[in-house]
């Protein structure tokens, strides 16, 4: 690709894209819109944009944080803003020409992707990470570094996958669920499920987030 | 009390025939059962307990199936026939086995034995989207527990809640008593939670006269029945300094209008509170387990919602991550105390702001030692 490339975001995958430029891209102008914090995206960031015209691409780069929401809200807004969006793979990631990448996906440093796997819009695998054959990973995700997504394995939208996770093959976790304690899982995961060391059993939510307390039926 | 109170198995038994096996305890959400075979389980004073919706019906059975003694629901809750994985034996709303597949092939029972058959029940009493149940069989009017003005404020509040619900549990290194005496305690938070809640709440501590002569006082003979409904209190606690306008505050509807934290203590062992003048409600609920282990269950809840959102779960998410930072505080603490007692540790020396500990621990005392008064 040649051009320009408008990053716009904050945290550790930001400052890696920005400071691995331009071996991601060495063709391409790269223009750093830092934003300074997660919570400065409740201010409007559209006309620190102004000038990229016209049309060059954008990428959103936030860590995650609430299951992925502050970099949903971004990609959102740009997205609604008739911005084009491109995917980063770090140079010395190997991806299989047989997976699909959606936009916005960001691929770090030594992370495979292998083959038929697919990665759905604005989901960011990291440094060293792996996804299996014919893995399935749904929009707006996280997999954190040295973590692995087992063949056939599906996660659904805003899952967080934490660091040294690793979800066995052909494992469903529902979407809106966070694995955050490191280690081997081999069974379903419930949508809406949270596992992080701080708490020792998983919290789930219950209750259909569209119904309103006390409706029978 | 006497280090034995917190620290005796024999002790903790005779506390849950005494206490426990007669109180109403708090036993789960309303909103959590809101559908025709909806249920939750969960272990009440060692027993395990099964509440489940027939066709809008709340029952509370023993979670145990009579045929040989499977759990009859194994998930903390779901929906579900109440139904034996086992055998198939599947029970109605009055606890019969009203269906035994292959029963006359292979069971044979006469008329007479399977009338006999039924599930234990336990009394069930829903307050709002509250739901008590009593273990005795014959239980103390809940209104000898509440005092009417109470009940009626947990009633208002919880029919607030949405239906939307975050809950998990984890175990405390300390005896459950220490978690009532410490939420009765209004001068913990600026030293425990100086850093966490009490940069946004003002509590206000201050010592309560008429209860610091109840406190000293004889008791009359008799007047132990009217006491309990005095251990029990809620509403408007202490003013904030703001609510952060989040935008899902908005999308909710709010309980009340005042920027204030709401407290709610139902003796023994429930607290419920919204930190955020109503916009959002947490219920702690501390299980005795053991001398030293208390299981606390946590749920959090917004005010229901005006219409659905679709980051609503990662907000009941950051409301947990939340209480585990306080509620940890206060764990950490109370599992120093419990770490330190031993036989002949020194008891306590309580303040007049602590009048309503007092108050309860001579109670308690009288129950524990003499029988008590219900
Ligand atoms: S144990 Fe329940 S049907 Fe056999
Ligand atoms: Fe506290």
């Amino acid at each position: 690709m040649s051009g320009e490339l408008w990053l716009i975001g904050c945290g550790d995958i930001f400052e890696t894209i920005a400071a691995a430029w331009p071996a991601i891209e060495p063709d391409t102008v790269l223009h750093v819109v830092r934003l300074e914090s997660p919570a400065a995206i409740a201010t409007p960031f559209e006309e620190r944009l102004a000038a990229a015209s016209p049309q060059p691409r954008v990428f959103a780069a936030l860590d995650q944080s609430a299951l992925n929401f502050a970099r949903f809200d971004v990609y959102a807004r740009l997205r609604l803003g008739g911005r084009r969006f491109c995917t980063l793979i770090h140079p010395s990631a190997i991806v299989d020409a047989t997976a699909k990448l959606g936009e916005n996906v960001w691929i770090g440093a030594g992370a495979v992707i292998e083959a038929r796997s697919s990665i759905g819009h604005n989901t960011f695998v990291g440094t060293r990470a792996l996804v299996l054959g014919a893995a399935e990973l749904a929009a707006h995700g996280w997999v954190g570094a040295a973590a692995s997504v087992g063949a056939r394995a599906k996660i659904g939208t805003h899952c967080v996958i934490g660091a040294d996770v690793r979800i066995g093959a052909g494992v469903e976790v529902g979407r809106f669920s966070s694995i955050e304690r490191p280690g081997h899982y081999a069974e379903p995961i419930a949508e809406r499920t949270y596992i992080d060391a701080l708490f020792e059993l998983p919290v789930r939510i219950y209750g259909s987030a569209r119904k309103q307390a006390g409706t029978a039926g | 009390m006497p280090p034995a109170a917190y620290r005796s198995q024999e002790w903790f038994a005779r506390e849950r025939g005494r206490l426990f096996r007669r109180v109403w305890q708090f036993a789960g959400l309303k909103t959590m059962l809101g559908e025709h075979n909806a249920f939750i389980t969960r272990e009440v004073c060692g027993v395990p307990v099964v509440i489940q919706n027939f066709d809008g019906e709340l029952r509370a059975f023993e979670n145990l199936c009579l045929h040989r003694g499977a759990k009859l629901q194994w998930e903390r809750a779901g929906r579900r026939p109440l139904l034996c994985r086992y055998h198939g034996w599947g029970y109605d709303k009055a606890g019969a086995p009203a269906n035994i597949p292959l029963h006359d092939e292979l069971y044979r029972f006469s008329t007479a034995e399977r009338a006999g058959m039924c599930l234990r029940s336990f009394a069930l009493r829903t307050v709002g989207n509250l739901v008590f149940i009593n273990m005795n069989a014959e239980p103390i009017p809940f209104e000898q527990q509440f005092d009417a003005g109470f009940i009626a404020s947990l009633e208002s509040s919880s029919n607030a809640y949405d239906g939307e619900v975050i809950t998990t549990t984890w175990t405390g290194r300390f005896n459950w008593k220490l978690a009532y005496e410490n939420l009765r305690d209004a001068n913990h938070p600026r030293f425990v939670h100086a850093q966490t809640l009490a940069r946004s709440v003002d509590f206000i501590c201050n010592v309560d006269e008429a209860l610091v002569i109840d406190a000293d006082a004889e008791p009359a003979p008799g007047a132990g029945r009217d006491l309990l409904r005095r251990f029990s209190w809620g509403g408007r606690d202490a003013p904030l300094r703001g609510v952060a306008p989040y935008a899902w505050r908005g999308m909710v509807e709010r309980w009340g209008s005042d920027d204030a934290y709401y407290n709610w203590l139902a003796f023994p062992n429930l607290h419920i509170a919204s930190g955020d003048g109503g916009h959002a409600f947490t219920i702690e609920h501390h299980v005795p387990l053991a001398p030293d282990r208390t299981a606390i269950e946590i749920y959090w809840m917004t005010a229901k919602k005006r219409r659905p959102y679709p980051y609503s779960s990662t907000v009941l998410l950051a409301l947990m991550h939340g209480s585990k930072l306080v509620v940890g505080e206060d764990v950490r603490v109370m599992e120093s105390v419990q770490a330190g007692l031993h036989d002949d540790a020194p008891q306590g020396n309580q303040g007049a702001f602590e009048a309503s500990n007092r108050l309860i621990e001579r109670w308690y005392m009288d129950l524990m030692e003499n029988g008590g008064e219900f």
